[in-house]
């Protein structure tokens, strides 16, 4: 209610009634009662005053009339003075909006619908609530008569491609019109994909640029840019992905399968599934634009229910494209839709970048569907360089674009979800943004999988990536800083709404013992309006804190009284802010924060940190022999206490100090649980039940520990939990996408559980209430710990289950009656002795498509396997592989610590680095374990390739890069594969002395060791980097060609591998990385040896005539003709991994040295160090004779050719070309 | 306590000018590895370590390379250093802006700046002449052995 008169606008300073809404002006209009009337004023309104859809002036209003004001229609009503004594004359009521709000998003996209179809093209931007950001109209197939020779020269690409013969077909071709009188407006989409992709294909189709594109192209490209009102031709987004792409069958839907590229350049397997499925990832976030629309309207109407379904179709959708379309870009060769790293490096990775400088790139920063999400969440900060260049790619989107990203701009929904303060929307909410920006969301799969990719392309040494070439040498890992770019941005968008966890309370649960004292708790914990929307399969994180005993004994160990107040980090305040009863603190009393911390046991780095800050000698040698994880913080303390380490610094001091203990212990992390239910389906869960087996052992006796009783902290708390019910727990829902039931319910299902393993399948046997039938095999121990689960008996009851109970240490087993599962007779057996035994049944059901899930411990899940690879006829293995490619294999494997005293055998590092080969298997090392990898690399989902540069050598550093190791779900699957430790070498305090370019210096022994193995270490990694190179050889590169041959297209790329070699490895290698090594090995080895022997050898080795022939005829051999120059290709790629091979020979002499002698080494074997790199130098030699003599062969000779430079990089690896900014 | 209870008075000390050679004496006889410097005016200037004497005799990389570039090269240059600077004066190696103390100050002082620093030994300036040093030893003596 509002007393006349009364202002509507929009400015809340100006006007008393406020219309937020863009369209509205800031005064608009104004109500007055004029001698017994009211009227309205229009007060120069820039989108005019509306009564009864009338704009007008002035006008007096009578009953009934409309009144419309920008989006808001507004309903009046006049209350009458005579009738009520309670209200004055002079007063008036307004009611809010009436009918949907429009939001003004609602408004672009109607308009821009409306206004394509009103101009019969869609030129100014596909927009439209049916297809989102594509065309509404399929992409035309055919040009008209006149402009047929473009339309014939698309089928000739792939070939002319092959044969390198692609620039004079286009020098040939004629220079058609593309002005509007001979092209009409609605063929310029066409014309600009079409025009667009052959220039670059004239650009690119070699690795040297051609002075200038052709008239056929450039006038005809330059017209149809102009005339789309690009200031530049350069190929868009659209061209590439959103105008590029035809139905197979025009009837069915717009997905992979159904698709074709419109105008492919090599029409490879690399190329049509990357274009295809960015432009199928666009169609599947269709629904999102008008999901946004919708929860902006459902913030305007402040409708919170409506809110709820709009973000849980967002939700869905992220999902979905995150999970089901993304994966379709698959490097597992053996999948449904493979892509090869390698293949898209040398074609796909290259094409899009621009040709002329400052132009935009189609990069995937230019996706306008990820502007609008990310304007819908308000992200605001742009400041990376992958921000700018996105900000500044969207300055070239076609207008309807424009306008919808600045009008998504408009309304907050995460303002409205923060003042609700509804759980469930903030729930929600936060589900959705973890779906865009999480670890496991759409933004954290991207990072990763573009790491891979990136990873393999500047290794194979895309040369050009889209913007900047690969020249800089081999150890300095481009690769890494692009990741930290995307890192950056992930930071960059919008932070969730409060902490991003979920509260529920712990119900009472269930303890069951077995004979052995191990127990298993059944716990349920309600999530009743918390908004959790997960699927069967999916984990839960549960933050546990530590019980008051050991709190008791670290606050004792601390010589503390637990009153203190101790000071938090930003990571410790964030993971504060995420317990239940805890908001935004600064500081916490000690008792409080260790409950909260992570006391055991000891990781890794706090291992190191201790050492750091105390140099106690005696943890030191705790920590040299990895025993740290026998020890919890409270041991430790009292260790180094004992030391003369001073422990009340931990809590003494300030955060600037190093030993501030939040900057040495990290508070404790979620720890992860399948869940054991399932809601139905579309529903919020109430409850989420877990099953939790008691983890307890006894701590080594080594001389590094003693033996003492180690308690699981969040088992242990969550028992605690379920005993005394009621307690808040903070938990967070982890979405398993690799662990989800068949979409067709027709399919069987198999499952095989151990233990808690069985958690899971109490979820899928819930949710499977569709025709297919379900198996669940599952391991126990004794009859005791078998416990009847009420999901699992109605699904028997109803037929949908069979399960097969495996006593391993009690001659039992179960038999259903028709109501209830119940233990009777039987014998003691294993899961895989049931597999064995019915072979033939699981047999048939493999063959009937049926998903297999694993659910255990490492050693289990090999069982598994392994039994399953006996079964099937034929190669287990492969069949393995295959299901795993096919998604109907998924692992959900945990480790079961057992302390670390089980060691296994002992490994040199001699022996891992000669494990790059099929022949010789393929291993890895990881935090000083040893991995056999052979059977991995077909299985990793991020394909062969990354686990093949990765093999021979300590892959820790990548490993971690990636996150692998903070994804239990993932870390645990390494225990699968291990096969023992490096061995550590004993130098003692053995030292020497070198002479280095900083002077003399006296170095470890120790360190020397580790300059050798780093060595090794690199050249293995070269080794792995360039067979993967030049085995693009054997890959279909163009459609049509016979993999095997040796095209031009693909000869040219092992020139300039070959190029690569000499230039980033060789020279690196020589000139950097041995002459230290063998500057250190003579300083240590043999006083008498000339310093600056090293770099005579070199010099001399580059003077010599074989040397200079073989480095200045590289370019000179693409002049030759084709037969010579495959002769010279096979040389090539032959011998440069040979030449690794051999200095790998003739370096792993001098290591095996080290291996034998150890602290001793210098004595017993320094003439071996020398000579072993004197060898090296002599495979060099060796080399550079044999090419020599190959190269002479073929005619070629030095004559005055002088060795090609590489360009230096530009623009952003991996993101487009230079910005003129 | 006070730093006049403990140093000690007479310290082993140079002029400026002096021969390096004669530095070496000074430093062998006396077995302090630090000797303090006074100028030409008996006031003090500084001090000089032996650890500076070792480090002028270590050849560089040049040296090496220039010598024959073995290691056993350096070994020998480091001898020939050391022979060729005997005769040189010190004035170049000496340290002058040495942190001191004052005879009145507190040894626990001292004793910090000792610590934090790295100091072995530190000269006692009153009025800018030297009255003594302290050293490590001479704290652990008074304030440990003697307390």
């Amino acid at each position: 209610m509002c007393t006349l008169p009364v202002t509507l606008g929009r400015d809340a300073g100006a006007a008393a009634v406020v219309l937020d809404d863009g369209a509205v002006s800031r005064r608009h209009a104004r109500l007055e009662w004029d001698d017994g009337q009211l009227a309205l004023t229009d007060l120069g309104s820039s989108n005019g005053t509306f009564v009864n859809d009338t704009k007008i002036t002035r006008c007096l209003l009578g009953v009934g009339d409309r009144v419309r004001i920008g989006r808001y229609e507004l309903t009046w009503a006049f209350i009458d003075p005579d009738r009520t004594t309670t209200l004055d004359a002079n007063q008036l009521t307004m009611l809010r909006p009436v009918g949907p709000p429009r939001v003004a998003a609602r408004r672009v996209v109607e308009g821009a619908e409306a206004f394509n179809r009103r101009a019969g093209h869609e030129l100014d931007g596909f927009l439209s609530f049916a297809h989102g950001f594509l065309p509404a109209e399929p992409p035309l197939l055919a040009f008209p008569e006149s402009h047929r020779a473009w339309d014939e020269m698309t089928a000739r690409l792939p070939e002319l491609f092959r044969g390198l013969s692609l620039r004079r077909a286009f020098d040939a071709m004629p220079v058609l019109d593309a002005r509007p009188e001979a092209l009409p407006d609605r063929y310029l989409l066409r014309a600009s994909t079409m025009l667009g992709v052959f220039a670059h294909a004239y650009q690119y189709m070699a690795v040297d640029p051609p002075k200038a594109l052709p008239d056929s192209l450039l006038r005809p490209w330059t017209t149809v840019s102009r005339r789309l009102g690009k200031k530049q031709p350069a190929v868009s987004y659209i061209d590439l992905f959103f105008y590029n792409w035809r139905l197979r069958d025009p009837a069915g839907p717009r997905v992979l399968d159904n698709m074709d590229l419109l105008v492919p350049t090599w029409d490879n397997a690399a190329e049509r599934v990357f274009y295809l499925v960015t432009t199928e990832f666009a169609m599947g976030l269709t629904p999102v634009l008008g999901a946004m629309v919708e929860a902006q309207e459902a913030v305007v109407a402040d409708d919170p229910a409506a809110l709820e379904r709009s973000l849980l179709v967002i939700l869905d959708r992220l999902r979905y494209v995150t999970q089901v379309v993304y994966p379709q870009i698959d490097p597992n060769p053996r999948g449904r839709s493979p892509l090869d790293q390698v293949l898209w490096a040398k074609t796909v990775g290259t094409a899009g970048v621009p040709i002329f400088d400052g132009a935009p790139s189609p990069s995937g920063t230019a996706q306008p569907q990820v502007h609008a999400i990310d304007a819908f969440l308000e992200r605001r900060d742009y400041g990376s360089m992958v921000g700018q260049q996105s900000t500044y790619l969207a300055g070239f989107f076609p207008r309807h674009w424009r306008e919808l990203v600045a009008a998504l701009r408009e309304v907050s929904v995460r303002q409205y979800v923060e003042d609700t303060r509804d759980s469930t929307l903030r729930g929600v909410y936060n589900a959705m943004l973890d779906a865009y920006v999480g670890d496991r969301g759409w933004m954290g799969l991207h990072r990763i999988k573009a790491y891979g990719f990136l990873e393999v392309a500047f290794k194979v040494g895309r040369q050009v990536t889209t913007g900047a070439r690969f020249t800089g040498l081999f150890k300095d890992r481009t690769w890494d800083k692009v990741d930290g770019e995307l890192a950056t941005v992930r930071e960059e968008r919008r932070p969730p709404v409060g902490a991003p966890v979920v509260f529920g309370t712990a119900r009472r649960g269930r303890v069951v013992t077995g004979e052995s004292g191990s127990w298993t708790c059944y716990l349920d914990i309600d999530v009743t309006g918390q908004g959790v929307h997960h699927l069967p399969g999916d984990r839960v994180g549960v933050l546990a804190e530590n019980d008051d005993d050991l709190v008791r004994r670290t606050v004792a160990a601390l010589q503390a009284t637990g009153d203190e107040l101790v000071p938090l980090t930003p990571e410790w305040r964030t993971a504060v802010a995420g317990r239940a009863g805890f908001g935004e603190v600064d500081v916490l009393p000690l008792r409080t924060l260790l409950r909260f911390a992570r006391l055991r046991p000891i990781g890794r780095e706090v291992a190191k940190r201790l050492i750091r800050l105390t140099a106690v000698g005696a943890w030191q040698r705790v920590v040299d022999a990895r025993m740290e994880d026998q020890w919890e913080l409270w041991d430790v303390l009292n260790l180094l206490y004992a030391g003369g380490y001073d422990v009340t610094r931990l809590w003494k001091g300030d955060l600037r100090e190093k030993d501030a203990f939040c900057r040495v212990v990290p508070p404790e992390p979620f720890r992860l649980y399948s869940i054991a239910s399932a809601p139905p389906p579309g529903e919020a869960a109430t409850t989420l039940r877990l099953v939790v087996a008691g983890l307890g052992y006894t701590s080594a006796r080594t001389p590094w520990s003693y033996p003492r009783e180690r308690r699981g902290t969040a088992s242990h708390f969550l028992r605690r939990a379920a005993q005394e019910g009621r307690r808040h727990l903070s938990l967070r829902i982890v979405p398993t996408p690799r662990f989800r039931l068949p979409t067709d319910p027709g399919r069987p299902v198999v499952m095989f559980a151990a233990g808690s393993g069985i958690a899971p399948f109490l979820g899928f046997a819930a949710a499977r209430t569709g025709p297919g039938e379900n198996r669940l095999y599952l391991g126990i121990r004794s009859p005791e710990e078998f416990v009847q689960h009420p999901d699992l008996e109605t699904a028997a009851a109803e037929g949908r289950l069979r399960l097969s109970v495996a006593f391993s240490r009690a001659d039992a087993g179960v038999t259903f009656d028709g109501a209830r599962h119940v233990v009777g007779a039987g014998r003691r057996r294993r899961v895989d002795d049931v597999i064995r035994t019915e072979a033939d049944d699981l047999w048939a059901l493999l063959e009937r498509g049926a998903h297999v899930y694993v659910c255990g411990s490492a050693r289990f899940a090999v069982a598994v396997l392994d039994a399953l690879a006996e079964i099937v006829p034929g190669d287990g293995r492969e069949f393995l592989r295959r299901l795993t490619a096919d998604g109907r294999l998924s692992q959900d494997v945990f480790t079961t610590y057992l302390g670390h005293a089980q060691q296994g055998p002992r490994f040199e590092v001699s022996e891992l680095a000669l494990r790059t080969t099929a022949e010789a298997g393929y291993w890895m090392a990881i935090g000083g374990a040893v991995f056999d990898v052979g059977e991995f690399l077909h299985l990793h989902i991020g394909g062969p390739h990354i686990v093949r540069n990765h093999v021979g050598l300590d892959a820790t550093a990548a490993y971690r890069k990636i996150l692998h190791h903070a994804h239990a779900e993932i870390d645990a699957q390494l225990a699968m594969y291990q096969i023992g430790h490096l061995r550590r070498l004993e130098f003692g305090a053995r030292w020497g002395v070198v002479l280095t370019e900083e002077g003399l210096r006296a170095l470890p022994l120790e360190e020397l060791f580790r300059t050798w193995v780093r060595f090794v270490y690199l050249l293995v990694g070269m080794e792995n980097a360039l067979t993967a190179d030049y085995g693009f050889t054997t890959v279909a590169a163009t459609a049509g060609e016979d993999p095997a041959e040796l095209t031009p297209f693909k000869a040219q790329f092992v020139v300039e591998a070959h190029r690569r070699f000499l230039v980033s490895y060789l020279d690196g290698l020589l000139g950097d990385d041995l002459r230290t090594l063998w500057q250190h090995t003579a300083g240590f080895c043999d006083p008498h040896l000339d310093l600056r022997s090293y770099d005579a050898d070199l010099s001399a080795l580059a003077d010599r005539p074989e040397t200079t022939l073989v480095r200045t005829t590289v370019s000179a051999v693409r002049e030759l003709d084709f037969p010579r120059v495959a002769t010279l290709c096979r040389a090539y790629a032959h011998h440069d991994v040979r030449l690794l091979r051999d200095l790998k020979a003739a370096i792993l002499t001098g290591l095996r040295a080290f291996e034998t002698h150890e602290a001793d080494v210098v004595e017993r074997a320094g003439a071996t160090l020398l000579a072993a790199v004197g060898e090296a130098l002599g495979a060099v030699a060796a080399y550079y004779r044999r090419l020599a003599d190959l190269t002479r062969a073929q005619g070629v000779t030095a004559d005055d050719a002088a060795e090609e430079t590489i360009p230096p990089d530009r623009g952003i690896p991996g993101h487009g070309g230079p910005l003129p900014v | 306590m006070l730093v006049s209870d403990v140093m000690t008075a007479f310290p082993a000390h140079i002029r400026l000018g002096s021969t390096i050679r004669r530095a070496a004496e000074v430093v062998s006889v006396s077995e302090v590895g630090q000797l303090m410097v006074i100028d030409h005016d008996g006031r003090f200037a500084g001090s000089l370590s032996e650890e500076d004497l070792v480090r002028a005799m270590l050849p560089g990389f040049d040296d090496v390379t220039a010598g024959g570039g073995t290691l056993a090269d350096a070994f020998r240059i480091f001898l020939e250093k050391g022979r060729a600077l005997a005769d040189r004066v010190i004035d170049p190696l000496v340290v002058r802006d040495t942190a001191t103390v004052s005879p009145a100050d507190e040894l626990a002082r001292a004793a910090i700046v000792m610590v934090e620093r790295g100091i072995r030994r530190l000269p006692v300036v009153d009025e800018g002449n030297l009255v003594g040093t302290l050293s490590r030893a001479d704290l652990c003596r008074a304030v440990i052995y003697h307390s």
